[in-house]
């Protein structure tokens, strides 16, 4: 089956345009990106169901609060598994802050985000303002994301769910 | 029964995985390695949408060329916690399964092929899933019985289905559908397969099960379950070619309450006094890390003992031979993964420290322990070495 080299190249290079690739030193970048302000790094794979669910929670959030700051980091590099960015796509987030891992599932890089996780997914982290953050493990509540943002929010307005 | 063929030498192969034609081992995806009674080791492994079977007769050190197992190129799961599992029949048939990638999400078919040649030839695979839809049956865990019988069991999301009129499946509509645990067996060496048995409802979707012969015949299963409350804790069971010998019991109160994908299963081993142990992992409240127990139809896994509660520790194995037990599992120490050992000398009463018995810096797979020629072998795929055959302990050591 013959393929264009237009059409093999694209998905490349929009690839790489649209997710970094997460290496043992990205975490600091994550931060810097957000310097002054809180947000919530999400890591999730392709292989993970209740990831997607939460996605799709994330989006309703995003729609109704924009300013929401998002980093997603998937556990699987997009050499190998390409559904990386079609997932993502396909969830309309392609606008957030999207890594993935420079190699799959690696340890060191598990280990880089934090050496304390047991590797389990979904995972999310809570930055406050000041980069401290809090690790949850497993799909979040709507509610807690919710919660979060009208703890951190600096505005006095109510965020509605 | 061996492979016809000039050898394949595994120093020459183990690096080039880019520029050579030769389908080698340490180029390809999550093998699963069994040793025949001859002491050969053999291979099964996913490469560029084949599966491929191999086997060496110097313990990994050269292997001959593999033989292609399907002809019509197919995506296989390669995803560490689904492999493709290879086991031998009681007259050197050569058995193996996989889960075959079909269209949407979290999709498969469990997918069977057999060889009656030694090796040689493969016959066409067969789907084993009998239910016609398109949804999950997954991770995918194949033994061969005491007497011969093949055992395949797996996830299968089958009954998050409706069938209606039109005989169409309908994805139901309720929250909370988890996985089943469906069985198939077959008594005439893989030529054909029993209609599909539900064993369990209500599973995690995304760990391995675990397999092992029990006694005579029939073989126990373990699996991540989801119990009410959302815990994911391990179950186990008991069946044969008559049917359920004992119903799915929940192995411990770990009492993990997550919404989550661990993505890590158990590993299961009887012995001589069938006796059965088992390996997990765990991140509850109260329990963390990897844990072996003694299965008790009756009450809790006795004997529980952690083993790690290393964040990183992860893909625990164990293999008993005569009075030993031997796990194996993989942590990262920042700078390398590494295979850590525990082992008892006594079924479990007493255990040694741990100690890391194999490391390396690049990417790896999971850990497995083969048994042959009176060793307990590391089998372990990595990216800097290869796949790597190393010694653990000797069977007959004290």
């Amino acid at each position: 089956m013959a393929c264009s080299v237009e059409s093999v190249a694209t998905p490349q290079l929009q690839t790489n345009r649209l997710m970094k690739v997460f290496e043992a030193d990205s975490l600091s970048k994550i931060k810097e990106l957000h310097a002054g302000y809180p947000f919530i790094l999400i890591v999730w794979s392709v292989d993970c169901l209740p990831c997607r669910q939460e996605f799709d929670m994330l989006r309703e959030i995003k729609n109704t609060y924009p300013k929401l700051r998002l980093s997603l980091v998937a556990i699987e590099s997009t050499q190998d598994v390409p559904q990386v960015f079609q997932i993502i796509s396909e969830h309309q987030l392609l606008k957030e802050d999207n890594w993935a891992f420079a190699e799959t599932n690696s340890a060191k890089l598990r280990y880089a985000l934090d050496p304390t996780w047991y590797g389990e997914l979904p995972r999310a982290y809570f930055y406050n303002k000041q980069h401290s953050r809090v690790a949850v493990s497993g799909k979040l509540p709507k509610t807690k994301v919710i919660g979060w943002l009208s703890q951190v929010s600096s505005t006095k307005k109510k965020i509605s769910p | 029964m061996m492979l016809s063929g000039s050898t394949v030498s595994a120093e020459s192969q183990r690096h080039d995985c880019q520029s050579s034609s030769k389908v080698v081992i340490h180029c390809g995806k999550t093998p699963s390695s069994t040793f025949d009674s001859n002491g050969n080791l053999w291979v099964v492994f996913e490469y560029q949408k084949h599966l491929y079977v191999s086997s060496s007769q110097d313990l990994g050190k050269n292997y001959l060329p593999a033989s292609k197992v399907n002809s019509v190129p197919e995506t296989i799961y390669t995803n560490g916690e689904n492999r493709p599992k290879i086991d031998f029949g009681i007259k050197g048939e050569v058995y193996l399964s996989w889960t075959q990638k079909t269209d949407g999400r979290f999709t498969g078919d469990i997918r069977f092929s057999r060889s009656l040649d030694g090796g040689k030839t493969f016959s066409n695979p067969i789907t084993v899933n009998d239910d016609g839809i398109n949804t999950s049956h997954r991770f995918e865990s194949m033994k061969v019985a005491n007497d011969g019988t093949i055992f395949l069991a797996w996830i299968d999301k089958r009954d998050n289905f409706n069938i209606d009129a039109k005989g169409i499946a309908i994805k139901k509509k309720a929250k909370g559908l988890h996985g089943g645990i469906y069985t198939s067996f077959s008594t005439d060496s893989g030529k054909t397969f029993s209609k599909n048995q539900k064993l369990a409802l209500s599973s995690c979707v995304c760990c391995r099960l675990a397999m092992t012969p029990v006694s005579n015949s029939g073989v126990a299963v373990s699996w991540r379950h989801v119990y009410p409350g959302s815990i994911r804790d391990h179950a186990y069971a008991i069946i044969d070619a008559q049917g359920i010998q004992l119903a799915p019991k929940r192995v411990s109160l770990d009492n993990w309450a997550i919404q989550a994908c661990p993505h890590h299963g158990p590993s299961i081993a009887e012995d001589s006094r069938q006796q059965l142990h088992l390996v997990w992992f765990t991140a509850s409240d109260t329990r963390k890390g990897i844990y072996y127990g003694r299965l008790n139809p009756k009450t809790e896994a006795d004997n529980l003992i952690n083993l790690s509660n290393v964040p990183s520790a992860s893909h625990p194995f164990m293999s008993i031979q005569d009075n030993k037990i031997v796990v194996i599992w993989k942590e990262f120490n920042g700078e390398k993964n590494q295979i850590i050992k525990k082992q008892s000398n006594d079924l479990g009463k007493t255990w040694s420290n741990k100690q890391p018995i194999a490391e390396t810096t690049g990417k790896s797979d999971h850990p497995f322990i083969v048994t042959g020629k009176r060793q307990l072998w590391l089998t372990w795929l990595t990216k800097d070495e290869g796949f790597r055959v190393e010694r653990i302990v000797s069977v007959d050591e004290t």
